[in-house]
């Protein structure tokens, strides 16, 4: 058991049990901001675990969590919209702390990548996931109410 | 010792379904729903099997909550307007 | 004027295809011919969709 996936146990088990037990538990707010940030939390592990394996293509799994995760969120957002509209879930602490956690881990898988189309790879990965993760929470917290009345 | 993760992502997969079970409403159960499918993604790929995991990822985190949030909007719909008409 | 539109939309579609090339190449993880020849077909398609979706948007 190297570093790697024992970074990524730690991330796992932090990401999977703040998001298991906020999407059971509490209202429908927190509900679907910790669904919002389960993708956020789980990607970065799946990047680790990418590492710990050393398999690159893992990595195109992290790919599709950050790219498909921000449009369950936007799911949610859309046809929860009137139970959300009376108290809109605004989570920036937690949100601002997931990305930075997805900023981290991107960074340092970069800094061992070293430049090339990995690093490339990589950074798409992590500009996916912080920009789609800031998109769902804004979204969540009716930053684009225009938007569903339409 | 590398076993720790599966042990964990196993553990997460079984509270998650069961929250999934308790949980009696519609869209609470779909948004554990979501994150039971993102999870399930991860004890495919700790399993060593990524392909699984793939198509796991594709249905379970954006299309299945999709479908049965449309389903919900439709069903509440269609029970709210008889009942409005009757009171 | 019609020759004009005509070839904003051609240098609309290979501006589309180039991205979407560069973005293939920067996806996969080896690149050969067969790599080349599939990502250059998904990147034609994906660029003509392209076009046709951000014309939806835009003209509404």
């Amino acid at each position: 058991m190297n570093g790697w996936l024992l970074a990524a146990t730690a991330v796992l088990a932090v990401g999977l049990g703040a998001s298991l037990w906020g999407v059971s538990t509490g209202p429908l707010g927190r509900r679907v901001t910790a669904q919002n940030l389960s993708t956020a939390l789980l990607c970065p592990g799946l990047l680790l675990l990418a590492q710990g394996y050393d398999r690159t293509s893992y990595v195109d799994l992290a790919l599709l969590l950050a790219l498909l995760g921000p449009v369950g969120t936007l799911v949610f957002a859309r046809l929860l919209a009137d139970e959300l509209a009376g108290d809109p879930p605004r989570a920036w602490g937690p949100t601002w702390a997931a990305a930075a956690l997805g900023t981290v881990v991107v960074a340092v898988l970069c800094a061992v990548a070293g430049p090339g189309r990995a690093m490339v790879k990589l950074l798409i990965v992590g500009a996916l996931l912080v920009g789609g993760n800031l998109i769902a929470s804004r979204a969540l917290s009716g930053g684009f109410a225009e938007v569903d009345r339409g | 010792m590398a076993d720790a993760v599966i042990v964990l992502t196993l553990l997460a997969v079984a509270g998650c379904a069961t929250a999934a079970v308790v949980n009696r409403d519609p869209a609470r159960q779909a948004l554990v729903l979501a994150v039971l499918g993102t999870v399930l993604a991860v004890l495919f790929t700790v399993l060593q099997a990524p392909d699984v995991g793939l198509s796991q990822l594709a249905v379970g985190s954006a299309l299945t909550p999709l479908l049965i949030m449309l389903t919900v909007r439709k069903v509440r719909r269609r029970s709210a307007a008889p009942k409005d008409g009757r009171q | 004027m019609k020759a004009r539109s005509a070839l904003l939309a051609l240098g609309e579609v290979v501006l589309w295809w180039a991205a979407l090339v560069v973005l293939w190449l920067m996806l996969i993880s080896t690149v050969y011919t067969l790599e080349w020849a599939v990502g250059a077909g998904a990147a034609g398609v994906g660029a003509i969709v392209a076009r046709i979706g951000r014309r939806a948007v835009v003209r509404r």
